[in-house]
């Protein structure tokens, strides 16, 4: 609780200054007050729009984070019980990071289609931080159990089961709270592809009407997703530590 | 889920295993190709059931000597054997038990499933009255259901020395155990896993700091010089058993601790290190 408050503060200063930014027109149109992107919420109808958007956003979000942490889960227990395949892993996991998410659009609206676009780049943004949390973990944690291990005769199956599974938790956690807001981002930016619904739709349609202030809230409910996400896994993660690190 | 040999080791009427080491030389490489020679032509003999304890000055290569007797190292040259076998061979019959300086605990098991991880990880049921004796014995029965972080320094250490004997190994490793314990608790503990060890017949190997220790312990305190690390001197300690406080009052437990002290100042002198001996005469 201590370390609020300073939260906080910041938080206001940096609200503050957005604020006197918007309201100076001092970067014009393209950067609006606080109060104007506000304002965008006080029409019933649009709030509506807004709320419906944010819901399907948000649900695409989470199926993408939770497919993403299992593709993670899945390709790090092969890598680390197969240590053959774990260089050709790694590399093409890094592989599929580095292509800009764009580039993949056309090539999922043909295999997926518009609605489930976002759920898919959603999902490769949101597995190469929890696969490199976990192997890394898998890979050089636990240096001193694993020879406990060793040495009372222990298979590798049970040394995996028993020591590395359970040990790598925090390091799950880890990487699901910085997968968090890359699996919202896939999502918006999947759903530019044809989606019908969504915040991404929002966003590109406010884009192309130079309707600012929408494109703003619409982006404002993004962020709020991504950190509303964040901080809740990293509460996770501190407790995870405090029971599987000690 | 269990291999009938699983079962065998844990039924089998215990007989410790006997150690041969044999011109073991054991070089680390450190930074711009130079090379430290931690082992050279090391050769020790331990019978099987006794108990041999190691003491030497901090660098002597005393833990790389328990590492390469786990299997957790491999000698440059020499062999390793326990009961005539490579150590990987003991390790996989689950007949070693280890307590090193880095207890190693799972943090988020309870003291009890700590002290139980041996049997598991052998694909053995837990022996749960077994395990509740060993957490009796290094006086943690009220820990039992306590977490590692939730421990002290020396409670941690207790519980890794229960751990190591809980599948009634027949080669106990046990490097510092006591390292982080109080002298009351050292003690009492000593007297304690005597009366554990005389039971099971188990080899051990012990290093230790202490002279006291080592003598009180052991059957045979072997000394040992550093760089590279060598057998100083080796002592046989005769005194009757079970040792008891009285025993290490009296005369001749005095004198043989006093000729193990003098050895052991002549191997750190031999090494010309004077902060090396003032540093030791600290310890315990």
């Amino acid at each position: 609780m201590k370390s609020l408050a300073p939260k906080l503060v910041g938080a206001a200063i940096f609200l503050v200054i957005w604020e006197a930014i918007g309201r100076s027109g001092w970067l014009g149109e393209s950067f609006p007050s606080l109060t104007q992107i506000g304002a965008v919420f006080e029409r019933p109808a649009a709030r509506e729009l807004f709320v419906r958007a944010l819901r399907v956003t948000a649900s695409s979000a989470l199926v993408a984070l939770s497919l993403g942490a299992l593709l993670a889960i899945l390709l790090s227990f092969v890598a680390a019980v197969l240590p053959k395949l774990e260089p050709g892993l790694d590399a093409l996991a890094s592989c599929i990071y580095a292509v800009p998410a764009i580039a993949f659009g056309p090539v999922l609206i043909l295999l997926s289609g518009p609605e489930a676009t976002p759920i898919v780049l959603g999902t490769l943004s949101s597995y190469f931080p929890i696969h490199v949390a976990l192997s890394s973990q898998l890979r050089y944690g636990a240096h001193a159990q694993h020879e406990l291990a060793r040495t009372l005769g222990a298979s590798r199956f049970r040394t995996f089961a028993l020591v590395d599974v359970p040990a790598s938790v925090p390091a799950f956690l880890d990487g699901l709270r910085l997968a968090a807001p890359a699996a919202v981002l896939g999502a918006v930016l999947g759903e530019w592809f044809g989606a019908p619904r969504g915040l991404g739709v929002i966003i590109i349609s406010a884009l192309q009407n130079v309707r600012i202030p929408q494109m703003w809230a619409a982006a404002a409910l993004c962020v709020m997703c991504s950190l509303l996400a964040y901080f809740a896994l990293t509460e996770a993660h501190r407790r995870a530590v405090a029971r599987f690190a000690g | 889920m269990n291999a009938p040999s699983d079962v065998a080791a844990l039924a089998r009427a215990k007989a410790g295993a006997t150690v041969e080491l044999a011109g073991i030389t054991k070089r680390f490489a450190l930074r711009r190709g130079e090379v430290v020679t931690a082992l050279e032509s090391f050769g020790l003999s331990i019978l099987p059931g006794s108990f041999v304890a190691i003491v030497g000055p901090s660098g002597c290569g005393k833990s790389t000597l328990l590492r390469l007797i786990a299997g957790l190292d491999r000698a440059d040259h020499g062999s390793v054997r326990i009961d005539g076998e490579p150590p990987e061979v003991a390790a996989t019959g689950h007949r070693i038990g280890v307590a090193f300086q880095d207890h190693a605990l799972l943090p988020w098991l309870t003291v009890h499933q700590n002290v139980s991880l041996p049997f598991k990880l052998a694909g053995m049921p837990a022996d749960r009255s077994r395990v509740e004796t060993l957490v009796a014995m290094v006086g943690l029965a009220e820990f039992a259901e306590a977490r590692p972080p939730q421990l002290s320094g020396g409670m941690r250490q207790r519980v890794s020395i229960a751990r190591s004997l809980a599948l009634k190994p027949d080669l106990l490793l046990l490097d510092e155990p006591f390292g982080a314990l109080d002298l009351v608790t050292r003690r009492a503990l000593n007297l304690e896993m005597q009366r554990v060890w005389e039971s099971l017949g188990t080899t051990t190997l012990l290093i230790t700091h202490s002279v006291d220790e080592a003598v009180q312990l052991a059957d045979r305190v072997v000394v040992m010089a550093s760089r590279p690390g060598r057998v100083h001197a080796t002592f046989d300690s005769h005194l009757a058993r079970p040792r008891t406080r009285a025993t290490t009052q009296g005369p001749e437990f005095t004198a043989l601790v006093r000729r193990v002290a003098d050895a052991l100042d002549d191997a750190m002198s031999g090494d010309g290190a004077q902060h090396v001996r003032a540093m030791a005469s600290r310890e315990p």
